[in-house]
């Protein structure tokens, strides 16, 4: 029953976590292409990050302890999206 | 389980019911549904004529196309051969590309969606089956003279990606860019049309009780399929558009000396681009997962991990877009952007091929052609994908990037992704539209030939690539160790060609179309609804669903439904009608009676394609003679609809009475508008995009915006339009019961002239401001902001017309319509999307 | 170059896997990873599928459930890609180390059909020019100025780097630097219509000392003196000239020293010296340089160069021998 996708909780928070990946992405890549380069496009990617990270655990939470794996697997991969999306910030 | 709308569950339990429908029932329901007869027959709408239709249309694309790569194979053959001109090669490269993406790939798509959806939801067919049959049409007439350009040599030859200025008048004079841009402007067109009769479809017109959690894999593949079309396609209809202009008018939006930008066509264009490969996998991949639940029998391992996987991908392929541009010279960290999404997005397509493969692990293999497919194209499709990965670094990427490396990874990842499914589905599906099923012994012909001619074709190709071969070329040089890889090449396309043909061969025996059965029925064994026992009218009454699988729990249930113990048994209004379902939880909420055939989609699309067709041989007033055509052929089928009722409620079995079409938000208008003006605002986000990016690459040309007090004046009579338009539905409301009046259409009406007279004011302040569309980049996209805005205007200013002549024939009802709703939402829309337009170009800091 | 039948079957090693530069090298060492990777994975992939169809009940029912979707279809990609996209980002990031503005810089622009070549000097000046052919110092690291002068174009030399595009409006820098001499085949990669199969160039790279002696004469005749070979005393060698000059060849090409001031087309003012005809794609010699005046647009059908049919054979020959000297 936890896993049933048309709960609504369960589909909010799928929708939820990608969205959040899209605004990340759009902030990372806005800022980088307003200011290609520049230090504060660099350093806006991460810290979007730390505050996706902060609200997909937020989500995580809300599931409460017998809530859908498939739904946290979803968190988890905007999750791991998010974070892949921030390296190019950070590395090199 | 709580209730979505108010329905009770426990009345489920009613069903089946416990006796069967009287015999003459089902002759009133075949009365009904009945096909015209003789060469009415095009003036069908019914998914079961009208989708099979298409995906034959679809498949002659691709043989056409497919014809087209063999002749490219044979100029490839060997090193500086003369079998075709380069300005037929370049011809063949570009429709090739074109056609396989535009008409074959995603029209295939839809034409299965089109198809197979009404059967697997147990739908009596989509719900606007005359935008089906529209859709259709425009695509069959618009694609056969696309193609035809080529007899005349007027194919178009910038490749299918037509990048500027390559495809500016300057190095394009002839018509043939025109014919593309407008041609695929067509097209895309009747996708979207197919886009939005999907989603409505999926979400509105499901069994009783089949939750969004027993959905079809492929529903669910279809939904994400067609929203993904909704956000893609408008960046490519934008791309069309402003070439267009700068072709037709002298808008410099991509001549560089004006202050435009060559790489804004890129980036808008694989905007679309890349989400377009997934629009044309995920389908195949939701077909993937019920054959090979069929296959395996067993239910589907991970069925909510595999949804999960198409609405991720469904997301993050539009983060992707610019890994086809790592090599013009972007910052560093921007590509990495790309790369990071580009890896992150493989991660969905392993979740979706381990959960096939646990599933075969799972089950009871029976193996047949459609699973020698199945495992074919997982293979394939894997290979593909582990070469976009390579693709994805962009060190290894500056180096593949436009050889035929990425030749191969592409045909590798369409082919097992989407054509190896697509002939899967053929031998699986076809026992449903034919009385006799294809061969199985042929079709393992078809396979291996095809598996093993995509190899000695497409392996190859890698190394080619790595030895320095760029894409697109007419010819090489010899003695650069291509020669051999080459013909290897060529010998594997015939090989592959030769599967194609014994396919062919196969259905000239075997298959034998039937839209009222008896068909060759459940040969594989399926367990979803589309092998209930069928007519005209999919199943004679709807079942109540209580799982993925409802034909494997429940094997009465085939008996049951043909006896008419479900819901909405029989005809209940004595007209063609189905079953509206809410979205989450389909409980039923209304009875929808649907048009039945008619000539005038047909109409229509022969008029729309006139009407491209004579803008690209700028035939100015016969095109605008069939814009007039087509609007009146459009507004008449619109007219029997939205008709006062005849009755207002019904009963669809065990004493259940729903009601007979809703306004508001539970209609499947109100869905099918909403989807509408999402596209439409995707069109105008991007434009804004646009306008960002050339004042990003080119702010030299920015001038000074008119002044500020102007700017409110116009601010403010958008404003004014929204007031005008709510005050109109009041007035309607406060109605009810008595006859609407005039009052609330020439509100309506005054809010359309408001935002007329709100545009000419934007328009006549930035020419006073000495903008010219022609001079500078900034020109021309603010005019493109103003000639986007004067497209919706128009429409609105029709659509209040038609409200007005529809009050006059008292066809408007109180307290609620759905064509005042309908006309006064849109007029809404084209206000809000004025006041955007107006204040970015406006207020953005520029000068 | 490999040559005859063992070269058309092989030709190996191909010119991405066979660098000739720290811009190619890493990148090689990256794609043979990548390949590795890419077998890996297909063959862990197929067996899986052969457990799922053939193998022991006891394997199948291990594979059979979502414990193998989240192992082998999240966790294991999760791992590899992460591993990939690291390595990628770092590569990515020594390639395009800043530019100090020491290196070397040669303009390169893309032309339908063939690239414009001028060295600049470090206050990038035009110093010398050139076509379809780059001469570069080995172990000097240069900077490519890409440019386009009407379509997309791309500037390729496997051996040595990545391609970048060259697109009008914008200039693009490509790093490049050869570690051993030779002659390295460089391609149009990106599509630009009409003959794009046929516009390729070379480039060469040679000891630093003997590259010096070659550019310090170059810039000097370019620059500064009629050439010698200009004023000719033997007779076929003048009428080529003055077929040259008569025919309209001037007015699309240049030869320092001559009134021939045509810019529209190659400059042809070392044109003996250079490796090819036609963009890189014959080897320069007499009888391909008459087989391409005489008959330019059958070689390459659609090229700006119209064919000098009514010439006659003896008259194309004339021509050829008098460019031929142009060193």
């Amino acid at each position: 029953m936890g896993d049933d996708l048309s709960l609504r909780i369960n589909r909010r928070t799928i929708a939820a976590a990608f969205i959040l990946w899209t605004a990340h992405f759009m902030i990372a890549y806005g800022a980088e292409q307003i200011a290609p380069g520049s230090m504060a496009a660099r350093w806006i990617a991460p810290i979007a990050a730390l505050a996706s990270f902060a609200i997909l655990a937020l989500c995580w939470r809300r599931l409460g302890s017998n809530g859908s794996n498939v739904v946290r697997l979803g968190l988890a991969i905007s999750g791991v999206a998010i974070a892949f999306q921030t390296m190019p910030a950070i590395v090199g | 389980m709580t209730s979505e709308t108010g329905f009770d569950h426990k009345l489920y339990g009613l069903f089946p019911q416990p006796r069967k429908q009287p015999d003459e029932g089902l002759k009133e329901l075949e009365r009904v549904w009945e096909t015209p007869r003789g060469w009415k027959i095009i003036t069908a709408v019914n998914n079961n004529y009208i989708g099979f239709w298409y995906v034959v249309t679809s498949f002659l694309f691709f043989l056409l196309a497919g014809i087209l790569a063999l002749g490219m194979r044979v100029q490839l053959a060997a090193p500086m051969q003369d079998f075709m001109s380069p300005d037929t090669f370049n011809q063949f490269f570009t429709m090739h590309g074109t056609i396989m993406m535009f008409l074959f790939a995603v029209p295939a798509v839809e034409a299965i969606g089109v198809m197979l959806l009404p059967q697997m939801l147990s739908a009596r067919d989509l719900p606007f089956p005359r935008l089906s049959a529209y859709a259709f049409w425009a695509y069959l007439i618009g694609g056969l003279s696309f193609f035809a350009s080529l007899f005349i040599g007027a194919a178009p030859d910038g490749g299918w990606f037509m990048y500027p200025p390559l495809t500016s008048t300057a190095f394009s004079p002839g018509i043939a860019v025109d014919f593309w841009l407008l041609g695929i402007g067509f097209i895309e067109i009747s996708a979207i049309a197919g886009a939005i009769e999907i989603i409505v479809g999926v979400l509105r017109t499901r069994a009783p009780n089949m939750t969004l959690d027993r959905m079809p894999m492929f529903a669910w593949a279809m939904l994400v399929f067609g929203v993904m079309i909704i956000i893609a396609f408008p960046a490519v209809i934008l791309c069309t558009l402003l070439l267009e202009a700068e072709r037709m008018f002298n808008w410099p939006l991509f001549d560089p000396t004006r202050g435009g930008d060559p790489l804004l066509w890129q980036h808008l264009f694989w905007f679309f681009g890349h989400p377009e490969v997934y629009i044309i996998f995920l389908p195949a991949a939701g077909l993937m997962s019920m054959m090979v639940a069929t296959i395996a029998r067993t239910e589907l391992v991970g069925y909510r991990l595999n949804v999960l996987a198409l609405v991720a991908t469904g997301f993050i392929s539009f983060g992707v877009w610019a890994h086809h541009m790592f090599t013009v010279g972007m910052p560093r960290v921007s590509t990495g952007y790309f790369s990071a999404a580009s890896m992150a997005v493989s991660l969905p397509a392993g979740i979706q091929v381990f959960c096939w493969i646990a599933t075969l692990a799972s089950g009871k293999i029976r193996w047949s052609t459609p699973a020698l497919f199945v495992v074919g194209s997982i293979v394939i499709f894997v290979m593909g994908g582990l070469t976009g990965v390579m693709l994805g670094m962009v060190p290894f990427d500056w180096q593949a990037h436009d050889t035929y490396f990425v030749v191969a990874h592409l045909h590798y990842v369409l082919i097992g992704g989407m054509v190896l499914p697509m002939f899967a589905a053929f031998y699986y599906w076809t026992p449903m539209v034919s009385r006799t099923p294809l061969s199985e012994r042929i079709g393992r012909w078809v396979f291996w030939l095809m598996f093993s001619g995509l190899h000695i074709t497409f392996l190859p190709m890698h190394l080619s690539g790595l030895m320095g071969m760029p894409r697109r070329v007419y010819t090489y040089l010899p003695g650069r160790g291509l020669d051999l890889l080459n013909l290897v090449s060529t010998i594997g396309a015939f090989i592959f060609a030769l599967g194609v043909l014994v396919f062919l061969y196969d259905c000239a025996r075997n298959f034998r179309f039937t839209a009222k059965g008896p068909d060759a029925g459940n040969i594989f064994g399926g367990g979803t609804l589309e092998w209930l026992p069928a007519g005209l009218y999919s199943t004679r009454s709807i079942p109540v669903v209580h799982s993925r699988e409802p034909l494997w729990d429940n094997p009465e249930l085939s008996r049951e439904v043909e006896e008419g113990r479900h819901m909405l048994p029989d005809t209940a209004t004595g007209t063609r009608e189905t079953l509206i379902t809410s979205p989450v939880k389909a409980e039923p909420q209304y009875i929808q009676l649907m048009p039945g055939p008619s000539i005038w989609p047909l109409v229509a699309a022969i008029f729309t394609a006139s009407f491209f067709m004579s803008l690209t041989v700028q035939a100015y007033p016969f095109a605008a003679f069939s814009a007039v055509v087509t609007l009146a052929a459009i507004l008449r089928w619109l007219w029997d609809t939205d008709a006062p009722l005849a009755v207002e409620q019904a009963e669809v079995g065990g004493g259940i009475v729903l009601p007979v079409t809703v306004t508001g938000a539970s209609s499947h208008s109100w869905w099918a508008l909403n989807i509408l003006m999402i596209v439409i605002g995707m069109i105008g986000a991007l434009a804004v995009f646009a306008f960002f990016f050339l004042y990003g690459s080119s702010p030299e040309v920015w001038i000074a915006a008119p002044a500020l007090g102007q700017t409110a004046m116009i601010a403010g009579m958008y404003l004014g339009v929204l007031a005008l338009l709510w005050a109109g539905r009041r007035v309607l409301r406060a109605r009810a019961g008595r006859v609407a009046g005039d009052l609330p259409w020439v509100l309506v009406m005054a809010g359309a002239l408001l935002a007329t007279w709100a545009l000419y004011c934007d328009i006549t302040g930035w020419l006073d401001a000495g903008l010219d569309p022609t001079a500078t980049s900034m020109g021309a996209i603010v005019f493109m902001f103003m000639a986007l805005q004067g497209q919706v205007v128009i429409v609105s200013l029709i659509m209040v017309v038609y409200l007005a002549f529809r009050e006059a024939r008292g066809l408007v009802t109180t307290p609620h319509n759905v064509t005042m709703d309908i006309v006064a939402r849109f007029t809404g829309f084209v206000a809000v999307q004025g006041l955007v337009f107006t204040i970015v170009p406006r207020l953005f800091p520029g000068a | 170059m490999t040559e005859g039948l063992a070269g058309a079957l092989w030709g190996w090693p191909p010119p991405v896997l066979d660098p000739a530069g720290p811009y190619a090298d890493s990148v090689t060492v990256l794609a043979w990873a990548l390949f590795a990777m890419g077998v890996v994975v297909t063959g862990i992939v197929v067996a899986a599928l052969w457990v799922a169809l053939r193998g022991p009940e006891r394997w199948r029912r291990v594979l059979g459930g979502e414990k193998a979707v989240w192992i082998g279809g999240v966790a294991f990609p999760g791992v590899v890609l992460t591993v990939l996209l690291i390595w990628g980002l770092t590569l990515t990031a020594s390639l395009t180390k800043p530019i100090t503005g020491d290196e070397m810089r040669i303009r390169v622009t893309g032309e339908m059909w063939w690239f414009r070549v001028e060295y600049l000097d470090a206050a990038g000046n035009v110093v010398m020019r050139d076509a379809n052919e780059v001469r570069i110092p080995v172990g000097v690291p240069v900077v490519f100025e890409l440019r386009s002068a009407d379509v997309l174009h791309s500037f390729w030399i496997p051996h040595l780097s990545g391609k970048l595009d060259m697109v009008p409006g914008r200039t693009n820098l490509l790093r490049a630097e050869a570690t051993r001499t030779g002659q390295f085949g460089g391609v149009c990669a990106e599509y630009c219509g009409g003959p794009h199969a046929l516009m390729g160039f070379v480039a060469i790279a040679k000891e630093p000392e003997e590259w010096q002696r070659w550019f310090d004469a170059r810039v000097a005749a370019d620059s500064v003196q009629p050439l010698a070979a200009v004023s000719t005393t033997n007779p076929q060698l003048a009428q080529g000239r003055e077929l040259f000059m008569e025919n309209g060849c001037a007015a699309c090409h240049r030869v320092a020293g001559t009134q021939a001031n045509g810019l529209a087309g190659p400059d042809l003012t070392f044109m003996g010296d250079r490796a090819t005809v036609g963009a890189g794609i014959l080897p320069n010699h007499r009888g391909t340089l008459t087989g391409w005046i005489g008959d330019s647009q059958g070689i390459k059908p659609g090229n700006r160069m119209p064919s000098y049919d009514r010439l006659s054979a003896q008259q194309l020959d004339a021509i050829a021998a008098w460019l031929g000297q142009l060193k």
